[in-house]
């Protein structure tokens, strides 16, 4: 008997090795095809079929959290319209609504509904493919999918920093994949995964010639490093811009020089000028100007980068805030789905514009789908009351906006509860939610509320000196060793203050206590603006804006710490901004408070205080008394 | 659904199931599902990447500087002025198709480290449609066609050019990636395919006809030269393209004489014969010269004249004299200087797509 179980123990052993293989060609073989089928098995619950509501135009997507958030292509969305249905592997449509488009980046997020635990696919690390690895691309290609089961395709990454240049609109493929996977029509929008599974691109273009709208072995694909810089905008809900410089070069001799700095551009704040040389942006090293052209387009506008130039061979380390590319105007253009007609559009797979345009084929695929009429805005039936609003300014509970056109009812219910329409937003929507997300990360909003009618910090200046400051709702005063200092609000709002290095943090941290306190009063208005970097190092921060009376502040929340990172205060003068960071966050007995405060202002620190003790209940009137006795030449 | 897993959790499931009649044959299988699990896991964690990826990347690393971009004539109906070259000695000799490209006085190279060059077409092979190209550059990485490789069917390839002109300057070539499909002559084709080439050539499963791809590597998985990619090439009947690389065994045996020619050449460029040989005397007229380089056609062959004699018709086009190839009206002018009037001329002609070799004696 322990003969026999040996035996097919034994047996067994065999056959473990001739299938899976420990060693010797063949094995590996075996073993590299069961590791790519397990991948893809694992991956295609992830790939998505988008299909226009009257099923007329398609193309592919990827999830990318669990709550339905779907990267696709922009001009599959230009092509399916405000809502979308989108279908999964498990052989269900979902109802699915616009939440952002990157115009110039060909990059759209969607939401899914219906479910809250959607198979998402993990983010990998675009920088770091080379040319000659493996990569799938899995997608909808010609709408096969009628089963909702994708396509999956197989092939090596052909190059790599590519430049595609703008097809008739503002669409320009930057630093972008080049593989032979087979990119089709209807491969749009869908996902370009590495070996081992992880998303390192989003398919959107091929390079066809003279054998119409099929693959020849040249696709390409948006990196997923560049996309993932405007996921946090484009789940605000915004139609989001790409970067310049503020300021343009030319090659010449080998070199990239400056051949114009914008006025007004932070390049020109922070020193660049003409004629000097370009020699790495954002850690890349910039060779000729359409290297830097080619680098510049991964980057959102607003957000900063490290700049290297070179004048008179001396080398300058600049941070640089990026512009935008475009006008608010010619943005909003970009996205007009009401106004678009249509049905008949076809343009699932865009041509490069320097190749001639194919000829149009008929697009298979599509007949299965044609059913009904797309919603338009004509279907709107009279008399829909447009929705409640108290203020004519949005504010983060207020739901949909006044004044603005309700969706069409023929829409599912689930798409009307989640879209509102507004200038700069493709869903404004989600702005809204977004805003509430940071908010609520920072704890709970009467924390702050029920303080006291001023805060006091007592601190060590950098330098050594004592510093007490006291913030109230409009005015903020602090004593500087043997320095006085007062500030008040309106300042910011002055076109000609000029605030000292004392003023200025004083200004900041009124502004820093307005924020934590008043949230919704603190500011007319708040926007969330996405997620950007706050200095060199490389986390990215959820950004909202307070926009004040012809001034703005930025909050840069790390919202898995629930904890403000660094505060942003563009007075009404222009120009640089005063910086806050913080950090040594501890706990107080209220809540957590930062202990190190660091004040910059143009790349520059201006001032660190270590906070010794916080006192969110200072008695004010024992702080005049106090003032008015020990200080009686202060001021 | 998860096929893959099926090889691996079966057995265990038979090691749950209840009808599993003894504890003995139990702990077996669960050995014996060790046996299987582990090694896979293993593998399966260990080895995120399949390491052929890890060679590949020096494989084609190295490949890619021994393909340049060339750009020349063209950019009009269709025909795009770039196509791509390999290197194939360290002093700046390079291979690439014979194509209008090539049909000018300005050709640039530019190597893969974005070096420009302008270079020049001084030999060419009609039969193989090949050219040899030179730029004053040393100590170039380069493919050995002496070393070169026969690849079986079924070899995967990875092939390396500047298609659709995506690389202009310092940016690495385009890589895809195939097999070999087939070994197989085009001559067997007459008349299927517009080319004078007749020999063999290595069918590809992978799009190579591309504008731009003409004159790049074609490698093995070893990094060694197995062929050139050939001209965009289209079946007369149905339409389809072909996608093609030129034997690197061809190429070898065909490089030397035009390495040759260009030697013939250097020298014959110095010599003077008091006599030349002119078109008139063999009763050829050339189409009008009118642009840089006219190409060599003849317009209308005189009654009664050696030409006539010899074959040659209106609409044919010259393109060897003795073996040296003319681009162009001017060349072929220059090229008679150099040879006297009572010498035997061997013309190549091309005739549609056949090639004609026609001797040729002035009265």
């Amino acid at each position: 008997m322990k003969i026999i179980t040996y035996r097919i123990a034994f047996a067994a052993t065999l056959l473990a090795v001739a299938a899976v293989g420990l060693s010797g060609e063949p094995n590996e073989l075996a073993l590299a095809e069961l590791r790519r089928v397990e991948v893809i098995s694992r991956l295609t619950p992830t790939v998505v079929s988008v299909f226009a509501p009257d099923g007329s135009e398609g193309g592919s997507g990827v999830v990318i959290s669990s709550d339905g958030l779907v990267l696709t292509n922009y001009h599959v969305v230009l092509g399916t319209g405000p809502w979308a249905k989108c279908g999964l592997s498990d052989g269900k449509l979902y109802d699915a609504v616009i939440v952002g488009v990157d115009p110039t980046g060909d990059i759209a997020l969607v939401k899914m509904f219906g479910r809250d635990d959607f198979p998402t696919a993990q983010f990998g690390d675009s920088d770091s493919l080379v040319i000659g690895d493996n990569v799938f691309v899995m997608g909808n290609p010609f709408m096969l999918a009628t089963d909702l089961q994708p396509t999956v395709t197989y092939g090596i990454v052909s190059g790599l920093h590519r430049y595609q240049y703008p097809s008739n609109t503002f669409l320009e493929y930057t630093d972008c994949i080049q593989t032979d996977a087979s990119i089709n029509p209807g491969n749009s929008g869908g996902p370009l995964f590495d070996t081992s599974g992880r998303l390192v691109g989003i398919n959107g273009r091929a390079s066809f010639e003279k054998r119409g709208r099929i693959n020849v072995g040249v696709g390409y694909a948006i990196s997923i490093n560049q996309a993932r810089r405007f996921i946090g905008a484009l789940r605000g809900g915004w139609i989001v811009d790409h970067a310049s410089l503020g300021a343009t070069a030319q090659t010449s001799g080998g070199r990239t020089i400056v051949s114009s700095v914008g006025a007004n551009s932070d390049a020109q704040r922070r020193g660049l000028r003409f004629g000097d040389e370009i020699v790495e942006l954002a850690g890349r090293d910039i060779t000729t100007a359409n290297v830097l052209k080619n680098v510049l387009g991964t980057y959102p506008s607003g957000w900063r980068v490290p700049l290297t130039y070179r004048r008179d061979n001396e080398w300058h380390d600049i941070l640089v805030r990026l512009m935008p590319l475009h006008t608010p105007e010619d943005l909003a253009a970009q996205w007009q789905p009401d106004a678009q007609d249509r049905p008949g559009r076809a343009i699932p797979l865009p041509v490069p514009a320097d190749e001639p345009p194919a000829h149009d084929d008929t697009r298979p695929g599509a007949e299965g789908h044609a059913d009904g009429s797309p919603p338009r805005l004509e279907d709107l039936p009279d008399g829909v009351p447009p929705e409640p609003s108290p203020r004519n300014v949005p504010m983060p509970d207020d739901g949909v906006p006044s004044g603005q056109a309700p969706p069409p009812t023929a829409w599912p219910q689930i798409v009307r509860d989640h879209y509102a329409t507004r200038p700069g937003f493709a869903n404004y929507t989600f702005n809204l939610d977004e805003q509430r997300r940071v908010w609520a990360s920072l704890g709970d909003a009467d924390t702050f509320k029920s303080t006291g009618a001023a805060w006091q910090l007592a601190a060590a200046q950098g330098s050594g000196g004592a510093v007490r400051l006291v913030m109230g709702d409009v005015d903020a005063a602090g004593t500087f060793g043997n320095r006085h200092a007062m500030v008040s609000r309106d300042q910011l709002a002055a076109t000609d203050a000029r605030p000292t290095a004392d003023e200025s943090l004083l200004l900041s941290l009124l502004v820093w206590r307005a924020a934590l306190r008043g949230r919704d009063e603190a500011a007319p208005e708040c926007v969330y603006l996405g997620t950007f970097p706050a200095g060199l190092e490389d986390t990215s921060y959820d950004t909202l804006e307070l926009r004040f009376d012809g001034w703005t502040a930025h909050l840069m929340v790390d919202a898995n710490e629930g904890r403000l990172a660094a505060l942003e205060v563009y007075p009404a003068t222009g120009g640089e901004p005063l910086e806050l960071h913080f950090a040594d966050y501890r706990s107080t007995d209220k809540t957590a408070l930062p202990h190190t405060i660091r004040l910059m202002r143009a790349g520059e620190t201006v001032d660190t205080i270590t906070v010794d003790a916080y006192d969110l209940e200072l008695d004010t009137d024992a702080v005049v008394r106090e003032a008015t006795s020990d200080n009686p030449a202060g001021d | 659904m998860n096929r893959s897993m099926t090889p691996l959790t079966s057995p265990s499931h038979a090691a749950r199931h209840p009808a599993d009649n003894t504890g003995r044959l139990r702990s077996a299988l669960s050995h014996a599902i060790v046996w299987l699990v582990l090694p896979a896991v293993f593998l399966l964690i260990s080895t995120p990447r399949p390491v052929r990826s890890a060679d590949a990347r020096d494989v084609l690393d190295r490949a890619r500087g021994c393909v340049v971009k060339i750009f020349g004539a063209g950019g009009f109906r269709g025909l795009e002025p770039y196509q791509s070259g390999v290197t194939i000695t360290a002093e700046g000799h390079i291979l690439t198709v014979w194509s209008h490209v090539l049909n000018t006085d300005f050709v640039t190279v530019v190597l893969d480290d974005g070096r420009r060059f302008d270079a020049e077409v001084v030999a060419a092979d009609p039969r193989h449609e090949i050219a040899l190209l030179t730029v004053d550059a040393s100590d170039l990485p380069h493919f050995d066609l002496k070393n070169a490789t026969e690849a079986p069917v079924g070899t995967p390839i990875f092939a390396l050019s500047n298609l659709f002109g995506i690389a202009s300057g310092d940016e690495p070539v385009s890589v895809q990636s195939g097999n070999v499909a087939a070994r197989s002559s085009l001559g067997r084709r007459l008349g299927v395919y517009e080319t004078p080439y007749q020999g063999d050539v290595y069918l590809l499963d992978v799009v190579t006809s591309n504008p731009g791809s003409a004159g790049g590597a074609v490698i093995d998985h070893a990094g060694r030269f197995v062929g050139m990619i050939g001209k965009e090439m289209q079946d007369a009947r149905d339409d389809t393209w072909l996608n093609f690389a030129l034997p690197a065994d061809e190429l070898a045996s065909a490089v030397p004489a035009l390495l040759g020619v260009e030697t013939e050449s250097d020298t014959s460029k110095t010599t003077n014969v008091n006599q030349p040989v002119t078109l008139s005397a063999w009763g050829l007229v050339l189409v009008p010269d009118v642009v840089a380089n006219t190409p060599a056609y003849i317009d209308s062959v005189g009654e009664n004249s050696a030409a006539r004699a010899a074959g040659l018709r209106p609409d044919d086009l010259i393109v060897l004299v003795d073996g040296q190839v003319v681009t162009s009206c001017r060349r072929l002018r220059e090229a008679l200087e150099a040879i006297d009037r009572s010498a035997t001329v061997q013309l190549t002609v091309q005739r549609g797509s056949e090639l004609l070799e026609v001797p040729l004696r002035a009265p």
